[in-house]
């Protein structure tokens, strides 16, 4: 049996999609079997970033209802043999499953896949709930701002009350020069208020535009920052012991280049 | 049989308080109990940290540096110097255990999180933060073993004596009786443990048992 893992965050923007498309080729990079579901029905998004839009004939709602073979609906990447998605249905809206088909879902995929990993809608009502039912692991994806975090802390309780213990935190889009300064929340802070596990940070990072635009996730590009610090994540997941990526001295690299060139710093 | 042990989570590990005036070996009793019923929510190789100010005898204290051991927990002795600050700590303690064996109390061992309520007619003990979005009210007081971010209301029929305690006073809004109160806009932070009661029909912050 593989491990379903739900990817979540309450607030919407923060990166779930973007942190769902890299964790899951990131999986995939390391020969494992994934398949992604999209559990935001009415406002997809994952197949865009995952750059499969135009390979969608059947989705999620199909298979629920009965129109399709769970087979039929899951969409092979373009560039990973090992990578799945299952995407959500754009004409229906989050009543369109129950909870309990989710987890049914989630179980007859987990049978086929090491990994199944089911992008939550933003929000906390039906479709967050669908989004939770069969999962056996919650990551909340957070970013450094205090909307982000007060909503990230409701997800928390709001699983905990489910019973799904334990979640652990990935915090995206830290910018290392304004930590410093003292003008963006520091690591410290968001851990000592929402008392879970870190799992990552991710730095802000231009590529992560640029892979969304193309549908290439950014994992896959051996100069990304934000892709490396998504390798280190997926190697966690897998249970190894992965230390967190020093951004200072990146930083000090980058402002050496800049030096080099003569932009000062 | 009332309860004269409280076992604290602190950052740096537990911290054992009993109530000085009672007899060594029903405190040797209770705390085996206590240790026999919740195995599983110690962890190995955390420090107990005994809070005394009367001194144990070798005998004892080999007691309980054993029993602990059983438990994988580290003995360390914390005494308390009257004139400084941990003895505000310490009748803080005590004031706890008074207040559940007094009163009807309600322990809490969770974190509250945004969005979380906790409603109780007496008192409420929470041994975890109270985080920003969520709520206590309580009809007696409250004591927050940790930080408070969020609401929480003492005396909420009425009671004008109720009073909110926290490790971390930070709360956003405070309220007690039919009194509201708001965190300033610039907070400055306590370094100590804080109380809020009502003097003068205004809600007043001051530290702990000071």
């Amino acid at each position: 049996m593989g491990e379903v893992i739900v990817i979540t965050s309450g607030k919407g923007g923060v990166g779930k999609t973007t942190t769902t498309a890299n964790l899951g080729t990131g999986f995939a990079l390391l020969g494992k079997k994934v398949v992604l579901i999209d559990a935001d029905i009415g406002l997809r998004n994952l197949d865009v970033v995952m750059g499969l839009e135009n390979r969608i004939v059947y989705d999620l709602v199909d298979v629920t209802d009965g129109n399709c073979r769970l087979k039929q609906a899951l969409i092979r990447d373009k560039r990973y043999d090992t990578l799945y998605l299952l995407p959500a249905a754009q004409t229906r809206d989050k009543t369109a499953v129950s909870p309990d088909q989710m987890k049914q879902l989630c179980h007859d995929l987990a049978e086929d896949f090491d990994y199944v990993l089911i992008d939550c809608p933003a929000g906390i009502e039906q479709g967050f709930k669908n989004a939770i039912a069969g999962a056996d692991k919650a990551v909340i994806v957070t970013t450094p701002e205090v909307s982000a975090v007060r909503d990230a802390d409701r997800i928390i309780g709001l699983l905990e009350s489910e019973g799904k213990e334990g979640p652990k935190l990935i915090i995206n889009r830290i910018r290392p020069q304004m930590v410093k300064k003292g003008d963006m929340m520091d690591i410290e802070d968001i851990i000592e208020i929402l008392a879970v596990d870190l799992l990552g940070i991710i730095p802000e990072d231009e590529y992560i535009v640029i892979s969304t635009n193309r549908g290439e996730p950014a994992v896959a590009n051996p100069v990304s920052m934000a892709g490396a610090a998504y390798k280190n994540i997926v190697r966690r997941l897998m249970g190894e012991n992965v230390p967190l990526m020093n951004f200072d001295s990146q930083d000090g690299f980058i402002d050496k280049v800049k030096k080099m060139f003569g932009f000062g710093g | 049989m009332s309860e004269h042990i409280f076992i604290k989570g602190k950052r740096n590990g537990l911290e054992l308080v009993f109530d000085q005036s009672i007899d060594f070996e029903v405190i040797y009793n209770q705390l085996k109990n206590k240790l026999a019923a919740a195995t599983a929510f110690f962890n190995e190789e955390a420090a107990m940290h005994v809070r005394c100010d009367r001194n144990l005898t070798e005998e004892q204290k080999n007691k309980l540096v054993s029993l602990l051991a059983n438990y994988g927990l580290k003995y360390d002795e914390q005494h308390m110097n009257k004139d400084n600050n941990g003895s505000c700590s310490i009748s803080s303690a005590q004031e706890v255990i008074f207040e559940i064996q007094k009163n009807k109390t309600l322990i809490l061992n969770k974190t509250l999180r945004n969005g979380q309520k906790i409603e109780y007619e007496g008192s409420i003990v929470i041994i975890g933060d109270v985080n920003p979005g969520a709520q206590v009210i309580a009809g007696g007081n409250i004591h927050i073993i940790g930080t408070c971010r969020g609401t929480a209301h003492a005396g909420a029929q009425g009671d004008k004596s109720a009073t909110i305690t926290a490790t971390r006073l930070i709360a956003s809004q405070l309220r007690i009786a039919s009194l509201i109160t708001r965190a300033p806009d610039n907070l400055i932070e306590s370094q100590t443990a804080e109380t809020a009661r009502i003097l003068r029909d205004t809600v007043v912050i001051q530290p702990a048992n000071c």
